[in-house]
């Protein structure tokens, strides 16, 4: 499903020069959870957002879904992939305050083109699927942490799309939110068939999906 | 459409989150908008079809002659407005549809009328018969005095609804009689009022055959072109303009070739829209509308560089927002237009604002506002009726033209933000990093 080989990553800022990632090889199957672990600035993020194309390596290779993908590819073409394969989950929700919750679920299907009424039922759909249907008109801010991360899952699977990267998706929450959401994506990955690649620092949470790899400085130790 | 009304829906709901900007943002681009149309209401004044002034884009205007002696030894030279002689020989030209000399007052003189009921100042106006083709003026009842009444120099009057109002109480004045200036004069004729804010040829409470006024005087000899009057004449349509000047060229030249002693030359005929200009000899009408093209493009460019500024501190604080939705796929395309559209609805809120300050800018300013940007020869008139019209303040080249700039201002001040704004990584943007 994802084939990511030889992937370098460095920064350059004017002065200091960071290798984020360093020769990285890594394979997920269709259908696999695999988690990514290891200690803060490892590159686990970086990792993430090139695999999520919206980050692109310094040198390597990513093939996504059977695809060679050219990280020169117009704007367009990155923005439409995103948009039809990928789904992400942040650490820090990334809703848009200025929409309600409807709003903000729909969005990856206003830029598929798909009609206004068409959307709205099916973001009713996935945030009755996440336990929201009570807080459609809800603004992001009058929603708690746990809340507003589920908004954030079922804007991720709108769209239906066949792999779900998810940055410390728990980050920020407590223990039995953290559980839930934790329960939401594996019935995503079991029921739905996504394959999920999600960055954790929880063991307990690792240990549950179907892999673990770990980095450690920009290289895979594990 | 799906996409625009879900813009419009979070900028309604952006709007009320950020009072503060939103509230800035709309009254800068409301007073810039005021301005502007404000401007643009003067000019509309000044220069658009208007009652009783329909025919100004085929009006052409002479208000001076100037003669010269033929023995070049001389230095003597004399200008002033023409006289009735060059109404009668422009009357002859093919191009014509209908010429007209109205008298002038050099000194705005005050003139009383008078009825039984009551009596008030007014603005007569002294014309010939001719005037009423003209102009197109709305007769509420009766009609314009005519040749005749002019060569006999017969006392009747073309009076306004205001006049009639104040003077009888009553608009139904037809062959009633009122006094001015010592004479009595018969109404024939009532038409609806001229706001003070037209041209001058137009603007009187009353009109009179210009023959029963002491300073009617036709020329002193058969050359001479020099009296009081100001002409104003119609060409038969707006494409025969330059063939009517050039027949009035042709017909000038003729002239001097008569006279043996004098050289007599025209100032003019002017199209009415750029007689407005004329300073004297002085006529580069070019020039004077550039004058309102620097003060329209600074009455917007220097408004739009402060909104620019503003939307650029806002794209700021919403770049997490660009991060989000182009990691769901948006383009920046899809982006620019979306920004685009949410400020075009703040500029429109700010539209509103500024054009309903612009009525309360004109309708309180009105007795001046308008001769404000005038030159040469236009002075304003206190008239008994009122110094704008409906048709001044509420037509459609005056919101078209509103709605025209809102999407001129956005464009100029939004485009280089946005475009600024998108040009971050996504990464970048979601994180906030600068
Ligand atoms: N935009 C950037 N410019 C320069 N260096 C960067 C940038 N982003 C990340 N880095 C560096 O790359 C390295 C990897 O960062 P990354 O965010 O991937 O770490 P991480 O494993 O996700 O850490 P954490 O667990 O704390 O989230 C770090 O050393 C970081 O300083
Ligand atoms: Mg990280």
């Amino acid at each position: 499903m994802i084939k990511l080989s030889g992937i370098n990553k460095i920064y350059r800022t004017n002065e200091i020069e960071t290798q984020a990632l360093e020769n990285v090889n890594l394979e997920v199957k269709t259908g696999e959870f695999l988690s990514i672990m290891g200690p803060s600035g490892c590159g686990k993020s970086t990792l993430l957002n090139i695999i999520g194309l919206l980050d692109s390596p310094s040198s390597g290779t990513i093939e996504i879904n059977g695809k060679l993908i050219d990280t020169k590819m117009s704007d367009k073409a990155l923005a439409k992939f995103r948009n039809e394969t990928l789904g992400f989950v942040f650490q820090s929700f990334h809703l848009i305050p200025s929409l309600n919750v409807i709003d903000n679920v729909q969005l990856p299907l206003m830029y598929r083109g798909i009609s206004h009424k068409e959307s709205i039922e099916r973001a009713k759909a996935v945030l009755n699927r996440v336990g929201l249907s009570h807080r459609l008109h809800h603004m992001p801010s009058q929603l708690s942490g746990g809340q507003c991360q589920r908004v954030a899952i079922a804007r991720a699977i709108i769209g239906q799309p066949q792999i779900i990267l998810t940055d410390e998706p728990t980050g920020n929450l407590d223990s039995k939110m953290g559980t839930e959401v934790m329960a939401l994506l594996h019935q995503l990955n079991v029921d739905d068939h996504c394959t999920i690649v999600m960055v954790t620092h929880n063991e307990e949470q690792a240990k549950q999906t179907s892999r673990i790899v770990r980095f450690f400085d920009g290289r895979q130790v594990q | 459409m799906n996409k625009i009304s879900l813009y419009i829906k979070q900028a309604w709901t952006m709007m009320r989150q950020d009072r503060l900007y939103s509230s800035i943002y709309i009254t800068g681009t409301g007073l810039s908008i005021a301005l502007t149309m404000t401007l643009f209401v003067i000019l509309y004044v000044k220069f658009a079809p208007l009652y009783p002034e329909y025919k100004r884009d085929r009006t052409l205007i002479i208000n001076a002659v100037s003669m010269t002696p033929k023995d070049t030894t001389s230095n003597n030279f004399w200008q002033s407005t023409p006289n009735y002689k060059l109404v009668e020989k422009l009357r002859e030209l093919q191009n014509i549809d209908a010429v007209t000399g109205i008298v002038c007052e050099w000194n705005d003189e005050f003139h009383e009328a008078s009825t039984r009921l009551s009596s008030s100042g007014v603005s007569p106006l002294f014309v010939d018969a001719d005037y009423w083709k003209v102009y197109d003026f709305e007769f509420l009842s009766g009609s314009p005095f005519t040749s005749t009444d002019f060569t006999a120099k017969t006392k009747v009057a073309v009076v306004s609804k205001s006049f009639a109002e104040t003077l009888f109480k009553s608009t139904d004045v037809l062959e009633n009689k009122f006094s001015l200036d010592g004479s009595e004069y018969k109404i024939v004729g009532v038409v609806k009022d001229v706001p003070s804010s037209m041209h001058q040829h137009t603007t009187a409470d009353l009109w009179l055959p210009a023959t029963c006024t002491s300073i009617y005087a036709p020329g002193e000899n058969d050359y001479d072109l020099r009296g009081g009057v100001f002409i104003a004449m119609t060409a038969k349509s707006p494409n025969v303009i330059d063939d009517l000047q050039d027949e009035v060229d042709e017909m000038m030249r003729k002239h001097n070739q008569q006279d043996k002693v004098y050289n007599h030359k025209l100032l003019g005929p002017d199209i009415f829209w750029a007689n407005g200009f004329r300073q004297g000899e002085y006529l580069d009408e070019f020039d004077s509308l550039m004058t309102y093209g620097y003060i329209l493009l600074a009455l917007l460019i220097i408004p739009a560089l402060n909104l620019s500024g503003m939307i650029s501190s806002k794209m700021n604080r919403r770049r997490n927002e660009l991060g989000i939705r182009k990691t769901y796929g948006a383009t920046n395309r899809q982006l620019l237009t979306q920004i685009l559209w949410e400020n075009l609805f703040l500029t429109f809120v700010g539209g509103i604002v500024g054009i309903i300050l612009s009525y309360l800018i004109l309708m309180s300013t009105s007795n001046w506002i308008i001769s404000l940007l005038s030159d040469g020869f236009i002075y304003s008139k206190d008239l008994l009726s009122s110094n704008l019209s409906v048709e001044m303040l509420f037509n459609w080249s005056i919101f078209g033209g509103v709605v025209a700039l809102c999407f001129l201002l956005n464009f100029l001040s939004a485009t280089i933000p946005a475009i600024a704004s998108l040009r971050h990584s996504i990464i970048n943007s979601l994180n906030q990093k600068q």
